[in-house]
Order: structure tokens, then C-alpha cells, then sequence
């Protein structure tokens, strides 16, 4: 990743925590509040599956910790692991069409808002597994997913500057 | 071969950073749930809360202005025929008399809230919700009274209909309020008919639950729920809610309660923040209710 893929990288983050602040509380569909910060660093490990960073995801889920209400380094952990996970996924299954990052999007946030539950369960709230499935998880990762398919081409547009690695592109491993 | 070893260097540097983030994260986690409301965490938290309260705000303002821009745009869609001088002349009353309708409604909900504080002789500090919560995890507001008013954390936060919440945390000009609709919450109550006791829960599907009643105790609907006051968290004597759902009988262990809550998160614009009420002073008096 180049000066300025870096820098465009962080003006994206930049605009997803204040999108996450100002505008997803005004946005939510019943009790689904979008994450735009974790829609932002799954798109980016999506599309920069070579050369996504782990800094970026472990402060956006930080600031998210620290902005919300929830335990501090909760989301900052998920973000952590899912972006690592999700780069390394993109980087072997992906076969150039929109579909497979699209998949993998929505089993990353369905993935990532469920664990987060568990985490919250963790650290003291008492709710059942089913109820966070079904009243946050999954409305939650489908609003995630929705936002991440529209953030997709702008990330692309603006940042990886083409498409996702098409498959079996010589890597140096 | 340079570059092989080169990247096997940044995949090791990779792998390495891998784990001191998640380590790291995983101490905050620790940290976070083994201290207190007053630890560091919770305190950087608490200050992040306050500097986001001016963005949270800001997103109010975007909001209402949104509701403006949508119709301002439905006007400049309309066919030639409707901009008519007559018709600007109708969107200006309308203007006006939406205007009204908003300050008569805010006027109203002032009326109830100063209603409510004479009734239950509260001695509070108003304040506006200024933010909701920015995740959905969380049923939270943000208030535009801070420490500076004498707003601190534990204060229970009063609706136009009763108890919506507790001050979890405040800075100098803004605090955060967990709702009582909010999972982690909990407030001892009491059922003012029969005096039963219990703790009235939140849950993530937006109900309220009358939990550990006796069993002997008989529920109805309709029954009114107080705050009872036990273990100092919330102020006694203050509305809650009524029954309006008891799934099961009396000495069911199964039995489940829903109380209807007072206000949904995004219902409510105007709180009052209660540092005292009667009942409290009562209690210090040594009299009780």
C-alpha cells in the first residue's frame, strides 16, 4: 500500500466514524443501528486482501468501544480478527466477481455482530444467545452488509483503485 | 528470493502485530469488566462520550434537516401548475403552522414534564436529548446536561411519563442515559398494589420484565410499577410503568411479567434529571411512604 492509498485509507476511516456518529442513529430500522465502521474495514480487508493493515481495524473498533457503550476492545478484537481472517479468505477464494466479496461480507458482519454479542454476554449481558441472534445479529449484519455493498465501489474507486485480486494471482508466499 | 524472504518478513511482522492487537484488546476487555464505573477505562470512555456529544447533536440537526430537505424537494418536484403564488403563500402558513404545532408540542411536553416534577416534588435539572446510541447493542441517549448542572452518574433520568433511565456517565455539558429498555439495566421495583418487590429488566427485544416476584404474589394487568428505591440505584416511588402481559400464574417459577415502558428511545426529546424527591426526603426525614 502506497503514501497515498494510506492516506485515502484514512480519510475513508475518518468519514466512516463520523457517518457512524452523526448519521447511524438516525438511520437505524427498528433496533438495527448500521455499523459503518465495521462495514468500512471489512470492505477495505475485501478489496485490499494483499495489503490490508490490522492498525486501521484495531482503532476504528476501538474508537467504537470508546464511543458506544460497550466493553473497551470488544469491537476492537472482532475488527482485529476479522479483517486478518477476511483478507487472507479474499485473497485465496475470490474469482474476480462481485458475488464472493458480497458472501463474504455478510458472513464476516453476521460473524462479527453475533461474537460481539457473545462478548457483551461475556462481560455481564444477560441475554440469550437466541435473542441476540435474532433481535440484533442478523438485522445488524444484513444493514452491515447493505452499506458495505455501497461503500464497495467508492473503496474500490478511491482507495484499491481496481478491483479485487483476481484469483491465482502470483503471490511471493 | 529476496523479495520471498522480504515478504516472509512482513508475514511474520504481520502475524506478530496479530498478536499484541489481540492481546491488547483482550487486557482492555479485562480491565474494562474487572474495574469499576470510576476505573481509567470507564473514565476515557466517559471523556470520549462527551466529545462526542457536539457530533451526536450535529447528527440531531442533520436529522431534522433532512425531514426539511425531503419535503423542500417534493416542492421543487411539483408540476409547474402547483408553483403558484397562491401555493407559496400556502407553504409559508404551512410553515408557520407547523412551526406553531412544534413549539405547542414542546410546550406540551414541558407542561407534563413540569407536571410530573411538581407530583412527585422532584428536585432535578431539565435537559434535552441531544444524541441516541451509536451502536445497537447499546439503549442509550445523550443528554445535554453534564457535570456542570450537577448531573453525576447513578442520578435517575425521568421521562414526561416517569422513569425512562439512569445516568451511566457525565462530562462538564453532557451525559449519557441508559434506558431502562436497555438489556443491561435494571431498576428494583415495586408493584404498588400489593407492595410485591422485584427488578424490572430490559431486553434486547425492547421489553421491559418484572423479574424475581414472590411466587405467591398475584400479578394483573393493569397492576402500576414503582421504583422501589432498594440498593440506592434508582430514586423510590417513581412511575415506571404498568403490567400489561403476566405469562403464567402465581407459584409458577416460570411465571414472566411485561411492564409497558413509559417512553421508547426515540419518543422522548425533553428529561428531567432527579437529584431529589420527596420520597428520598421523606426517608432522610425518618418518615417513610
Amino acid at each position: 500500500m502506497d503514501n497515498g492509498e494510506r492516506i485515502a485509507t484514512g480519510i475513508g476511516a475518518v468519514i466512516a466514524v463520523l457517518l457512524q456518529v452523526v448519521v447511524a442513529p438516525h438511520i437505524a430500522l427498528f433496533a438495527a443501528v448500521p455499523n459503518f465502521m465495521l462495514a468500512y474495514a471489512l470492505v477495505v480487508a475485501v478489496t485490499r486482501a494483499q495489503s490490508c493493515g490490522l492498525v486501521m481495524p484495531f482503532v476504528l473498533g476501538l474508537l467504537f468501544d470508546l464511543i458506544g457503550g460497550g466493553p473497551v476492545g470488544a469491537c476492537a478484537l472482532l475488527l482485529v480478527l476479522a479483517t486478518f481472517l477476511l483478507s487472507r479468505a479474499s485473497a485465496l477464494v475470490d474469482n474476480g466477481t462481485l458475488f464472493m466479496p458480497l458472501l463474504m461480507l455478510l458472513v464476516s458482519s453476521l460473524a462479527v455482530e453475533l461474537l460481539y454479542g457473545v462478548l457483551l454476554m461475556v462481560c455481564g449481558m444477560d441475554v440469550s444467545l437466541l435473542d441476540a441472534l435474532v433481535y440484533r445479529g442478523l438485522p445488524c449484519a444484513l444493514y452491515d452488509a447493505v452499506i458495505g455493498l455501497v461503500m464497495f465501489p467508492l473503496v474500490v474507486r478511491f482507495i484499491a483503485r481496481r478491483g479485487p485480486q483476481q484469483p491465482k494471482t502470483p503471490t511471493m508466499i | 528470493m529476496a523479495l520471498n524472504f522480504q515478504d516472509r518478513g512482513s508475514a511474520s511482522a504481520t502475524r506478530v502485530l496479530l498478536v499484541v492487537l489481540v492481546v491488547v484488546s483482550i487486557a482492555c476487555m479485562t480491565i474494562y469488566a474487572r474495574e469499576g464505573a470510576d476505573g481509567p477505562l470507564h473514565a476515557v470512555q466517559s471523556a470520549f462520550a462527551g466529545a462526542a456529544a457536539p457530533f451526536k447533536a450535529a447528527g440531531t440537526a442533520v436529522g431534522a434537516a433532512g425531514e426539511g430537505a425531503a419535503a423542500a424537494v417534493a416542492d421543487a418536484t411539483a408540476s409547474e401548475e402547483t408553483l403558484t403564488a397562491l401555493r407559496e403563500r400556502n407553504a409559508e402558513l404551512t410553515e408557520l403552522v407547523t412551526q406553531a404545532e412544534e413549539y405547542r408540542l414542546e410546550a406540551e411536553r414541558l407542561s407534563g414534564l413540569l407536571e410530573l416534577k411538581d407530583k412527585y416534588q422532584v428536585d432535578g435539572v431539565s435537559g434535552r436529548v441531544i444524541g441516541r446510541s451509536t451502536d445497537a447493542w447499546n439503549q442509550r441517549v445523550t443528554i445535554d446536561v453534564g457535570t456542570s448542572d450537577g448531573v453525576e452518574p447513578g442520578l435517575t433520568v425521568m421521562g414526561p411519563s416517569g422513569v425512562v433511565g439512569q445516568v451511566v456517565s457525565a462530562s462538564p455539558g453532557s451525559a449519557e442515559v441508559r434506558l431502562l429498555t436497555d438489556p443491561q439495566s435494571g431498576a428494583a421495583a415495586m408493584v404498588q398494589s400489593s407492595r410485591a418487590e422485584g427488578v424490572v429488566r430490559g431486553s434486547l427485544a425492547g421489553l421491559l420484565y418484572l423479574e424475581n416476584v414472590d411466587a405467591d404474589v398475584t400479578l394483573s394487568v393493569g397492576d402500576v410499577v414503582l421504583t422501589s428505591g432498594l440498593g440506592g440505584s434508582y430514586t423510590r416511588g417513581l412511575l415506571i410503568g404498568t403490567i400489561v402481559r403476566v405469562d403464567g400464574n402465581a407459584n409458577d417459577g416460570t411465571r414472566r411479567v411485561i411492564v409497558s415502558p413509559n417512553e421508547q428511545a426515540t419518543s422522548f426529546e425533553e428529561v428531567i434529571v432527579v437529584k431529589s424527591a420527596a420520597s428520598d426526603r421523606s426517608d432522610n426525614g425518618g418518615g417513610g411512604q
